[in-house]
């Protein structure tokens, strides 16, 4: 039996797992972007509801609510904190150009701890490291807690 | 006002669920092209290195060289039937215009099935049948086996015949990003292996039994669930795959909703054999099989083994293992729990 230590098949070995890594990566791109407009997309809708109320508790009340629907119809996901960080991050970008363009760069996982540094020129930097440094979520949550800005 | 509130929230969990159902819709629809788009290059690959070749087995060779590679790397969905598979692909679709048409519309595991239908014309009519009635592969599998298209042929009202089985087919469970979602090829593609869905009863089940059986001592370690396996070209999968230390061989358990059938027998035997051959370690027991079927009946909860085993006595193995009593308790009561998590 030939051995694909042979240069022939190991270029054909290579240039496939080339295709393969090519192809999930696009995937993993396109479903994350998918996500990150759709929870942007959901955040505006509760937002909008929200404020054509005017008690006090509704926001809390329907968060609630909507996390025990779409838990059930969906599965894990939908948590009420979960929930909360769309509300949030709608409320942080109203600007669905913004989301645009991070939503190609920063996965959902990343954008979940930015939204929550009050501070906007904080929050940018931490923005920008995580793009161009490729920071990982766990390089984020450290440099965060080190106080890198 | 109460009213008001409610209906509200009502309209804005249907306008969320719209939203996710969307994405859920194009996601499944990006995956399933680019699975698709990148088996036809693997393919193309493969089929202009043989070219290159001129020995008569290097094509055999290589792919079953490539196939230990990449399964290693990326999981069984290289296996190599399905190598032989992207190859046909390619052979079928060379016009990169055709690919990109059936890459949108079909999900791989309807192309796995099209492109072995030799003849053109009768590809082309399952093709369009799949695309335009949103056949799932099961029902592409279903009129093939009943000769739809040869039917549809002779018939003086070809139509007509279309017609009937279209009716016939309207109840029947359509492709949804659901059963997208759950495609083993899918699932592999992504990395994500073991993965399965909490709302699916039958899962659900077997997530109950599992803490069950694992609950009754010490003597089974849990192995695996829902275990995929590939014989002939065919995937299955074992519900639950369990050691027992006592007894020293591997327990496999099949979950049935439904009665008692002769047919269950028989694949569970396909899987003691599979396990035989690829999981027994030398010094263990032959596997023995449990098959659990949810309806009552005599045989609801039956004990299976391969041949004749001598190293046990049917009465010993009786005694380690659970009674069927207790197992048929903690069945009823794996799927009201099961039911109660689904409905919720």
């Amino acid at each position: 039996m030939t051995k694909l230590q042979t240069p022939d098949n190991n270029n054909l070995l290579l240039s496939i797992v080339d295709l393969i890594d090519n192809a999930r990566n696009k995937v993993a791109l396109a479903v994350n972007s998918e996500l990150t407009l759709l929870y942007w997309n959901i955040g505006k809708q509760i937002n909008d509801e929200i404020l054509k109320n005017n008690r006090a508790d509704y926001g809390k009340k329907i968060i609630l609510e909507l996390s025990q629907e779409l838990t059930n119809k969906y599965g894990v996901g939908f948590s009420k904190k979960n929930i909360h960080n769309f509300v949030k991050f709608n409320e942080l970008y109203t600007d669905i150009q913004i989301v645009y363009s991070l939503r190609t760069q920063l996965t959902w996982t990343h954008i979940r701890q930015l939204i929550y540094i009050e501070d906007g020129l904080k929050r940018e930097f931490y923005i920008q490291m995580c793009i161009h440094e490729r920071w990982s979520v766990r390089t984020l949550q450290g440099r965060i807690e080190k106080h890198a800005f | 006002m109460k009213n008001l509130e409610i209906q509200n929230t009502d309209n804005l969990l249907l306008s969320i669920v719209d939203l996710i159902d969307n994405a859920r819709n194009r996601v499944s629809l990006t995956i399933n092209s680019e699975l698709t788009l990148l088996y036809w290059n693997i393919g193309k690959q493969i089929n202009e290195d043989i070219l290159k070749n001129s020995r008569a087995d290097y094509g055999k060779n290589i792919v079953a060289e490539l196939s230990n590679e990449l399964i290693e790397r990326y999981g069984s969905g290289f296996n190599k039937r399905n190598l032989q598979s992207f190859i046909k692909f390619y052979a079928v679709y060379q016009d990169v215009e055709i690919l990109h048409t059936v890459c949108a519309k079909l999900a791989w595991s309807h192309i796995r099935q099209l492109i072995y239908i030799e003849d053109g014309l009768k590809r082309e009519f399952y093709i369009q049948m799949c695309i335009h009635e949103h056949w799932s592969v099961r029902t592409l599998q279903g009129r093939i086996e009943s000769m739809l298209f040869e039917r549809t042929a002779i018939s003086k009202k070809p139509e007509q015949t279309i017609i009937n089985d279209l009716k016939i087919l309207e109840n029947e469970k359509q492709i949804s990003p659901d059963l997208t979602f759950r495609d083993p090829y899918f699932l592999d593609f992504l990395g994500l292996h073991d993965t399965y869905s909490e709302k699916d009863l039958e899962s659900a089940i077997l997530f109950n039994l599992q803490n069950f059986i694992t609950e009754m001592g010490t003597e089974f370690a849990f192995l695996a669930r829902q275990k995929r396996i590939i014989i002939d070209n065919e995937d299955y999968k074992i519900d639950l795959l369990f050691f027992h230390r006592g007894l020293n061989r591997l327990i496999a358990i099949d979950l049935k909703l439904d009665k008692f059938r002769a047919a269950y027998k028989g694949q569970m035997e396909l899987y003691l054999r599979w396990l035989e051959h690829n999981e027994m370690k030398e010094w263990e027991n032959k596997p023995i099989g449990l098959i659990l079927c949810s309806e009552k009946s005599p045989e609801q909860i039956n004990y299976l083994q391969l041949d004749n085993d001598e190293n046990i006595k049917v009465s010993e193995y009786l005694t380690k293992l659970p009674e069927k009593k207790i197992l048929e308790e903690k069945l009823q009561k794996a799927i009201a729990l099961a039911r109660q998590t689904v409905n919720n």
